[in-house]
């Protein structure tokens, strides 16, 4: 079926339940004239919607910056730390390497904050916090963890979820019929929406699952213990319980024994892990 | 009983048993980086560089290399390297791991739209008085994202940290 067309087929159920009837009535007129501002603003969410496949890199690069703005301005400014931010670059790279998406400029920052959580902005901008930093032990661990949130801008998962809220956003801004349909306007919904996928509300249940599965076929391929991103699972599920931080990855990521008991089932595809890569005194020394 | 029928029977058995065997002829590479080797260790000598997508006919496989030969050369590539479906076309316009990231577009962003200058400063209040630190003025985290992007890692330096970690194809 026309992904379109099946997304139209949600919104015109949608539309009936979020609107009056009276309100209905003057909606479905203006959207009979092309040059309606409802019709405009549908045109906008539609182009959004169709070009979800497509998004060029620069597009999803800005989105990405807007948003790593606001990564800083809730989380916290960058470690004042060189060597650290470097570190944490070369293993990001190491992994993003052998991503599914290998061919774009990643960039890694530990910023400040004693929130644990990490997050990745669309076009390659990925947060760790120091408190995150701060339950890991080694260096395949830290490599699970920049694999999975390459894994999320791998597979555009942030993006993705927008593309199928944005419409329902939308129609509640047409039912509030105080929207300016401007450019600007419609970008900082985007973004706004973006940041309550990312900052608030978390990723889908099963995009977490996806690149948790991502996180350790890259860091397999690059040759760390496949393992390291679930044993952060493992160090954050036991502060889980004095933890409900707002903004922390408890209240942004699915359940964690769930995660990781599929995480625990993925590891039959990786008998020799224990053979592989580690790094527990290197993280040591490069992450004080 | 057709006479055909044992024939086709037979074809179709030989091609069952055959399909796995061919589906691991073809592999392709799926690395930024990816090196073709003279033989099945690092320090050997480099025979090609491959770009991601080069389709790769398979002629064994020992420890964690194969043996493949692609245009004509032949040598050794590590296993992470590799996929077995060739990966998802570059349509998203993204085509340098190591390339700069330029500085941040986010003031470009920002000035076509005096609405979205109020949302960032309103939202700059609120996130300071949360904190309970003095509102920043937008140049810092501006400045902050700058330093971000400028980070860069070089294809060297990034090889010479796998193999003092004896990491992937570097592991003794």
């Amino acid at each position: 079926m026309d992904r379109r067309k099946f997304i139209l087929g949600i919104a015109a159920t949608a539309i009936p339940l979020a609107l009056p009837g009276t309100v209905m009535a003057g909606f479905l007129d203006a959207i009979m004239d092309p040059n309606s501002k409802e019709s405009k603003i549908l045109s906008g969410a539609q182009s959004v919607l169709a070009s979800s496949q497509q998004m060029d890199y620069q597009s999803e690069r800005t989105i990405g910056e807007r948003l790593a703005v606001e990564g800083l301005r809730r989380y916290g400014m960058p470690v004042q730390n060189k060597n650290l931010q470097h570190y944490v670059n070369l293993v990001g790279m190491a992994v993003a390497t052998n991503s599914p998406r290998p061919n774009i400029p990643y960039r890694f920052v530990v910023v400040d904050s004693d929130v644990q959580n990490a997050f990745a902005c669309p076009g390659g901008i990925i947060f760790v916090t120091s408190a995150l930093l701060g339950v890991m032990h080694t260096e395949a661990q830290l490599a699970g963890i920049l694999s999975h949130e390459v894994g999320h801008v791998a597979l555009r998962h942030a993006l993705k979820s927008i593309q199928r809220a944005q419409f329902f956003t939308g129609v509640g801004q047409i039912t509030a019929a105080t929207m300016k349909g401007d450019k600007g306007a419609q970008f900082e919904s985007m973004i706004g929406d973006l940041q309550n996928v990312l900052f608030d509300k978390g990723l889908d249940q099963n995009m977490e699952y996806e690149a948790d599965a991502s996180a350790m076929e890259t860091a397999y391929r690059t040759g760390y213990n496949p393992a390291g991103i679930t044993e952060t699972l493992h160090a954050l599920q036991k502060l889980e319980a004095g933890s409900t931080k707002r903004g922390s990855w408890f209240s942004t990521h699915p359940p964690l024994p769930s995660r990781i008991a599929k995480n625990q089932t993925s590891m039959k595809k990786y008998p020799d892990a224990t053979t592989l890569a580690v790094l527990a005194d290197r993280f040591k020394a490069q992450s004080k | 009983m057709n006479k055909s029928a044992p024939i086709i029977a037979a074809v179709a058995g030989t091609l069952l048993l055959a399909a796995p065997a061919l589906a691991q002829e073809k592999l392709y590479v799926a690395s930024e980086g990816a090196k073709l080797k003279a033989d099945k260790s690092a320090s050997s000598d480099t025979v090609a560089e491959l770009p991601v997508g080069t389709a790769l006919s398979v002629q064994g496989q020992e420890e964690s290399w194969y043996k493949v030969s692609t245009g004509g050369k032949t040598g050794w590539i590590y296993r992470g390297k590799v996929a077995a479906t060739p990966p998802e076309a570059s349509k998203q316009g993204g085509d340098n791991l190591f390339g700069g990231a330029g500085s941040s577009t986010i003031m470009v962003s920002e000035a076509d739209s005096a609405r979205s200058m109020r949302g960032l400063n309103a939202s700059e209040q609120e996130a300071a008085k949360a904190a309970g630190r003095p509102v920043r003025p937008l140049s810092d985290y501006k400045q902050a994202l700058d330093r971000v992007l400028a980070e860069k890692v070089d294809k060297k330096e990034l090889e010479n940290f796998l193999k003092a970690g004896r990491i992937g194809e570097y592991a003794k």
